[in-house]
């Protein structure tokens, strides 16, 4: 999906990356906090949780931005979808 | 030798009292805790780094020659651009007429506000808009402690079929080489509900 946007469309973004195109195909983060760095973070703290409770409740976390990747996937391909079906009515 | 310049470089940027003039770029600045607010800073300047296909070596001789945010860099023609010279590892090399075409559109996207179409973008081979079922895919590693023994840690997958809701598995592998091993045979052993339905 990356190379069929990057190498034929010329986007308002300073990145091509999924968290800077999930914003022109209007998706929506449910979790404020998130990204490559803030997961791997995340993760180190649920594997050292001290107690199952605060494990469980930041397994949550990385569970809902993993869902959000997806779905954002989702949207952006659906996006895609409608410019391929439709070019003049989201380019110049 | 390139260690012994690193770690010099280190050195005077530690001994230094202002910042150093540094561009912004996706793969430097991928895992730095500083990342949101250079780059919160170079998207309100609207700092040449900010434009994909401005790469490290660019962003320095235009930055060094005064050309420091896309509307002034939009100024150069395409010619031009081409002809300005960078510094590429030991040696310098121009930015190339296929480049600074690049640049000059991806500018014109930021300046408009607006997608701009080089050529139309395919969909995988057999799909046309709205064909179905579709699978996504999102996996990551731990890329900061390789002791830790979990080479991928996080495990999704997304089946969007023709109707209903799209069915998400969430695996997050356990610590160690065996959490890692049942992180990878729970991912392979999701029997979506697509391939339960052509089983039944
Ligand atoms: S985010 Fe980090 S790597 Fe990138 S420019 Fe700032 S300090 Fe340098």
């Amino acid at each position: 999906m990356y190379d069929a946007i990057s190498k034929h469309l010329f986007l308002p973004t300073p990145s091509y990356g999924l968290k800077w195109v999930e914003k022109l195909a209007g998706f929506q983060r449910s979790q404020e906090e998130f990204g490559g760095l803030w997961s791997i973070i995340t993760y180190d703290r649920y594997i050292n949780a001290p107690t199952k409770e605060q494990a469980d409740k930041i397994l949550d976390e990385i569970l809902t931005y993993n869902q959000d990747d997806l779905i954002a996937s989702l949207a952006v391909y659906e996006w895609l979808e409608k410019i391929v079906a439709d070019p003049t009515s989201h380019v110049l | 030798m390139n260690r012994v310049r690193e770690i010099n470089r280190i050195i005077r940027i530690r001994n230094s009292t202002t910042a150093p003039l540094e561009p912004v770029g996706w793969s430097k600045c991928g895992f730095c805790v500083f990342r949101n607010a250079c780059w919160d800073a170079a998207v309100r300047d609207k700092d040449i780094a900010t434009v994909p296909y401005v790469d490290q070596g660019a962003w320095h001789q235009l930055f060094g020659s005064g050309v420091k945010n896309y509307h002034q860099l939009y100024e150069l023609s395409e010619e031009l651009l081409a002809e300005i010279k960078r510094p590429w590892g030991k040696h310098r090399r121009r930015i190339g007429p296929a480049r600074a075409r690049k640049i000059k559109k991806q500018i014109q996207a930021l300046k408009t506000n607006r997608i701009i179409m080089a050529s139309p973008p395919p969909l995988p081979p057999g799909y046309r808009p709205g064909t179905r079922p579709l699978m996504m895919f999102d996996l990551e590693n731990d890329v900061f402690d390789p002791d830790l023994g979990v080479k991928v840690y996080l495990w999704g997958c997304l089946l969007v079929k023709e109707s209903g809701t799209p069915a998400a598995k969430l695996i997050v592998a356990g610590p160690g080489v065996e959490g890692d091993r049942q992180g990878w045979l729970d991912f392979l052993a999701w029997r979506s509900p697509w391939h339960r339905g052509q089983a039944s």
